[in-house]
């Protein structure tokens, strides 16, 4: 295998089912989406490959071959490669972006209708992007894949977006940009100091580790690539883009950029802030430490009042990657272990949570909280989809939430017993606002429901309500119910006849939401998502056998 | 012969999986042929287990696997057996058992049959792993794993508004509890670097007090969650829009024991933070006290079961803060029996009036349910403490430890509380005995037919009867029955030497209380010799603190609900709508208005761009000259 360009491979075949749809005949309906489903499957199951054989103990180091690694020589004069390589911290992000992308790609198979070419070539686009950023160890090529993930995503928002969709696409590409602006020139500096140094021009990261910078250099430097990292993941408070750029974003994009967009800026920051800068880290770590806490419970409180699912669901992505900055500048390996659990956990738990709320969205064209009621009993597998993400979102343990957030606290707490106490006190809050959506929308009854007449908490309208429509509940009179307590998985039919019109049978209006439960091809993107949710809270060990060692690499600086 | 503990929770884990994935297109109406058997092996094997533990006097052990291998933080999944968890066992898989049985009479023709099927195995399930549980975060999984069965079961008929947002609040309060339990859980392993059992109690004599005293602070504040302790009782009484067998089962006998457990397990932690100790025995206290008060006026017959459940945990923390570690847990075992069959025993009258639960439209039921009625008596009398019944044994062994513990003259104090609260207890028990099964009915008899209930309900109501009746007796004489000297490996009991006189004056007091409660209980709603309602309205300003259970709902509703919540939309309209999009959306229209003027520059002439290129490429090559080679040195 060590011939065989594998990283290449998983990263630029998305790029060659663009091509292919590119020049696929105009009017080949479903051959783009084929495509876009071949490409994104075959970049997969190389990945699970690379996964599989992936030595997590083998060198990562310039003077050393690194596993995987494939270089070629653009320029020796400027020092630029083409240089992709991976670690034990690169290797499960990898194969969450090409498991999520796959996702996304059967997601949108049937959900996409306009310009399914074009959106197809842009998902695979994004693909390729995302993946180039895990594996470039150039930072010239890095640099080319974080930009070209920027460009497909926010067409995907612009373009294929709801109502306020221009606003968020130009909000997200000018605070992406304006980020990897002042990275660029991050890059810039590393390289001449490096060269001042050394005499020697070079791009490549674990070559530029060796070289020493000065401290006021690594302050300002370590600071531009930390704006670039903390808008992408987001921290306080560059995060504004976020709730914008998700709620109006497809339901593919806003998925991959939860899942997989926003571990970008954790990824960036363990890859170059910690490897090149360790005295900056050292100096800002305190503050980025102070922020990561109060992102942690300022998303959670936002979160509280969002009337807008798709926001909820992004000020609390604002929460859980508070734990990942968190966890990694704490500086401990508990702590590094804790932010890579969180972020694949919060790409399973998130990722389905925008896939459930776009299903919700596809059959009612609204993400309003309070349009919605009772749904379990007419979608009773989606309602269980909804009750076990959202546990997992909450951190239940058991499911993957928990592992890396308990080890993210586990870590502050012996940085400091009391932002242990604030990061830790977060999952009141964070059942608060989920269990309080997911009642709203899944429990009770729908706006077209009679009450329920065993609810002992009606309004005086309902009763009335109940009253009308004879069904009453007195004390120790009225219609008795058939069973113990009622039956309560489905909506008695009785209670859907129109008062007016009784013998007619209700019929779904064509205008109006059809509530059919999930499809299978809903039920393929969810079951891998639901299957890795509970797999990794029982079995979280390979994660961190694949990572560790790649952090105590990096905590050997810091020793 | 250790390798089969794991046996105990997977059979009630594969009924769970199998109802959850097969029962609503398959199995259905079947779901309890699959979940009843599969709690009846765990209670075999519990029986084995027992049988085991008691011979040899030495604690079980499997390795599963290692769960979390986070650099030094390291957590097994292991199975620990010792005398304390052989006797959770049986008590759990018992109850769970003939709830089971209980249920599918009770939940027959409920749409939602299947799901109750699954989700009360996975609940025994977890429940079984929280006592099997080597390690105090595995513990902790379960802890919450209960709190998950006990969200879905709550909110079972979820239709209900009233059902969800009991469940919530149930989830929510218990989540302020967990925070504490997982904050003691990170700082027992900075302290230890372990968290296995064990290994930390070896331990804990060489820390700080301080430390200790923190931990088992924070232990407590777990406890009062799970346990429905003062302040966070107020999701226990809400709990009751749960079907009634959820009640009996989880909210009565066993997943609120598990503060209780909690600290039982951790105490030998506990007993070296003597600050920590008086807190629960105050908190126990108080909540029991509290909790009889509320209990006297209520008129849904849960509630009135589900305070004097509040009130009884009470009784188990009071036992805890005065190190009667033993009596607590003696306490536990009695009150999971007699108080499943109160709640089963409701069930059934709820059942036979036709989903009636208001206990000022019952009466004369005695004649109907004849069962239902004898059943519910023994409970009674076992719940008010009167002798010979099981209640008796135990709630006389905490108030006697109560009267000799070391921290005077709180424990006086604090006998002199359980005292009187145990007469409450046999006033508001007798008083639904009364209102429920004595007197005229108070209902229309030709719209509502009181039927006795089938015997898949009846039987287990019987079954349990005995225990309610019985099991007090493993606990005598106090202080060295079976029962203690079973429980003296995991415990170092310290026996007090109490004087004989002191003993018999202190049974004689709780039953004089008790019994003068069902006496009182006979004038007002029995032979109504007492006018109940003029009482109430003569004081009617403590009658409404009681019916309104003291207002801690509103306390807490304006005291922490509404700022967090003014906090929230502060954040999100004034801080970040506000402040921060504020300035990046005045940032964007500054630049677009000096982009306007900037704008001038695009003439749409070929040669202006061409020069500007031009000019531009010539700055660039400038700079990379000037700045950046040797071109100029």
């Amino acid at each position: 295998m060590v011939n065989f360009p594998i990283l290449s491979a998983i990263t630029f075949l998305p790029l060659v089912g663009a091509l292919i749809i590119f020049f696929l005949p105009r009017a080949s309906v479903g051959l783009p989406r084929m495509a876009a489903l071949i490409t994104s499957a075959l970049s997969c199951v190389f990945s699970v490959v690379m996964l599989i054989q992936f030595d997590p103990n083998a060198p990562f180091a310039a003077d050393q071959f690194v596993p995987f690694q494939e270089k070629i020589t653009w320029s020796t004069d400027i020092g630029l490669s083409y240089f992709m390589g991976v670690d034990g911290i690169a290797v499960p992000l990898i194969v969450l972006t090409t498991a999520l992308s796959l996702i996304s790609v059967i997601w949108s198979w049937d959900t996409v209708r306009q310009k399914q070419r074009e959106y197809f070539i842009a998902i695979l686009l994004l693909e390729t992007g995302m993946l180039g950023v895990f594996m470039a160890l150039d930072l010239f090529l890095f640099y080319i894949f974080w930009e070209l993930m920027l460009i497909p995503m926010a067409l995907l928002i612009g373009v294929w977006g709801s109502s306020n969709r221009v606003y968020a696409a130009v909000k997200f590409f000018l605070y992406t940009l304006f980020g990897s602006l002042l990275m660029l020139v991050g890059i810039v500096a590393t390289y001449q100091s490096y060269f001042n140094q050394t005499g020697e021009r070079t791009l490549n990261v674990l070559q530029l580790q060796h070289g020493t910078y000065g401290a006021t250099f690594q302050f300002w430097v370590f600071a531009a690539f930390l704006i670039a990292f903390a808008v992408k993941v987001p921290m306080f408070p560059v995060h504004t883009w976020l709730p914008d750029a998700h709620t109006e974003a497809p339901t593919a994009a806003s998925v991959l950029l939860a899942a997989v967009m926003l571990k970008m800026g954790g990824y960036g920051m363990l890859r170059y802030n910690l490897t090149l800068f360790p005295d900056a880290t050292r100096v800002w770590a305190p503050w980025i430490i102070g922020l990561s806490v109060i992102a942690i419970l300022y998303g959670a409180l936002v979160a509280l009042l969002q009337p807008d699912m798709k926001r909820l669901v992004a000020y609390s992505s604002v929460s859980h990657m508070g734990f990942v900055t968190l966890g990694i500048f704490l500086l401990d390996l508990t702590g590094m272990d804790g932010s890579m659990m969180v972020m694949l956990a919060h790409g399973f738990n998130t990722g389905a949570l925008f896939l459930l709320v776009g299903m919700i969205y596809e059959r009612a064209h609204t993400r309003q909280i309070s349009a919605f009621g009772g749904l379990a009993s007419k979608m009773p597998l989606y309602a269980a989809y909804w009750v076990l993400f959202m546990f997992a979102s909450i951190g239940l343990p058991g499911l993957s939430g928990f592992v890396g957030e308990f080890l993210v606290a586990v870590a502050t707490w012996r940085y400091n017993p009391l932002l242990a106490f604030f990061t830790f006190s977060v999952v009141i809050f964070a059942a608060w606002y989920l269990i309080w959506m997911v009642q709203r929308v899944i429990f009770g009854r729908g706006h077209d429901e009679l009450p329920e007449p065993g609810d002992t908490a009606l309004t005086a309208e309902e009763r009335a309500m109940l009253a009308a429509a004879g069904i009453g509940r007195g004390h120790g009179h009225g219609a008795p119910l058939p069973v113990s307590g009622g039956s309560t998985d489905s909506v008695d039919p009785s209670v859907y006849v129109p008062a007016d019109n009784p013998l007619e049978e209700p019929e779904p209006a064509s205008h109006g939401p059809i509530w059919g439960d999930l499809t299978w091809k809903e039920g393929l993107t969810l079951f891998p998502l639901a299957v890795a949710t509970i797999v990794f809270g029982v079995f979280p060990g390979p994660v961190f056998h694949i990572a560790e060692p790649a952090f105590q690499r990096i905590l050997a600086l810091y020793q | 012969m250790e390798h089969y503990l794991f046996l105990i929770p997977l059979f009630p884990l594969l009924a769970f999986a199998i109802n959850i994935l097969f029962g609503r297109a398959f199995i259905r109406e079947q779901a309890a042929w699959i979940a009843a058997p599969a709690v009846f092996i765990s209670w075999l094997l519990s029986l084995a287990v027992l049988r085991e533990v008691s011979t040899t006097g030495e604690p079980l052990f499997q390795h599963l696997f290692t769960w979390i291998p986070a650099g030094p933080f390291v957590v097994e999944a292991n199975l620990y057996v010792d005398q304390l968890t052989a006797v959770m066992l049986m008590v759990v898989t018992t109850v769970s058992f003939l709830v089971h049985v209980y249920s599918v009479g009770y939940m027959r023709g409920d749409g939602g049959f299947y799901r109750f099927f699954a989700y009360l195995p996975l609940f025994v399930f977890s429940m079984l792993m929280l006592v099997l549980a080597d390690n105090f975060l595995l513990l902790f999984v379960f802890w919450e794993g209960v709190g998950l069965c006990s969200y879905l079961l709550i909110g079972f008929w979820f239709r209900r508004r009233s059902a969800i947002m009991a469940a919530r609040k149930a989830f929510v309060v218990n989540r302020i509890g967990d925070v504490g339990f997982g904050l003691a859980i990170m700082w027992i392993f900075t302290a230890f670097g372990t968290l296995n059992f064990q290994d930390v109690f070896a331990a804990a004599p060489s820390a700080t007090v301080g430390t200790l005293t923190g931990i088992s602070l924070l232990l407590v504040l777990g406890a009062c969650g799970k346990s429905a302790q003062f302040p966070l009782h107020v999701w226990l009484p809400d709990a009751m829009e749960g079907p009634t067998p959820v009640s009996a089962l989880i909210h009565a006998a066993t997943m609120v024991t598990a503060g209780i457990y909690l600290v039982a397990r951790a105490h030998p932690i506990v007993e070296l933070a003597p600050t920590a100790m008086v807190v629960i025995a105050v908190i126990g206290g108080f909540t029991a006290f509290m909790a009889a008060t509320i209990g006297m006026v209520q008129n849904d017959i849960k509630r009135v079961i589900a305070y004097s459940t509040l009130s009884q945990l009470g009784y188990m923390a009071l036992a805890l803060g005065v190190g009667a570690w033993t009596a607590a847990i003696f306490h536990l075992m009695t009150h999971a029996f007699f108080k499943a069959l109160l709640f089963l025993g409701s069930g059934s009258v709820i059942h036979g009036m036709h989903e009636e639960q208001d206990i000022r439209v019952m009466g004369g039921l005695r004649k109907y349910m004849p069962v239902t009625f004898w059943t519910f008596l023994i409970a009674s009398f076992a719940n008010a403490g009167v002798i010979p019944f099981s209640g008796f044994w135990s709630k006389d062994e905490i108030i006697l430890s109560t009267w000799v513990a070391e921290i005077q003259p709180l424990g006086k104090i604090l006998t002199v509380v359980a005292i009187v609260t145990a007469f409450f207890t046999a006033l508001y028990m007798f008083r639904v005995v009364f209102l429920v099964f004595t007197g005229k009915e108070r209902f229309d008899p030709n719209a509502v037919r009181p039927h006795e209930s089938p015997p898949s309900m009846t039987v287990p109501l019987v079954l349990l009867a005995i225990p309610s009746l019985l099991i007090g007796f493993v606990g005598f004489p106090p202080e060295s029955g079976i029962f203690h000297r079973f429980l003296a490996p995991v415990f170092n009991v310290v026996h007090h030497e109490v004087v004989q006189s002191t003993q018999l004056t202190i049974a004689a007091l709780s039953t004089v209380a008790a019994v003068s409660g069902v006496a009182i209980a006979y004038l007002a709603y029995g032979s109504r010799v007492i006018d109940t309602a003029a009482l109430a309205r003569r004081h009617s300003a403590i009658y409404s603190f009681l019916y309104d259970k003291w207002r801690w709902d509103e306390f807490y509703g304006r005291v922490f609900v509404q700022p967090f919540t003014n906090l929230a939309r502060w954040l999100w309209k004034v801080v970040d709508e506000g402040i921060i999009d504020g300035t990046v959306n005045g940032v964007a229209i500054g630049i677009g208005a000096i982009s306007q003027r900037l704008r001038h520059v695009q003439t749409g002439l070929v040669t202006n761009y061409a020069l500007a290129i031009a000019f531009g490429m010539v700055l660039m090559l400038g700079i990379y000259l000037g700045l950046f080679s040797n071109f100029f040195r």
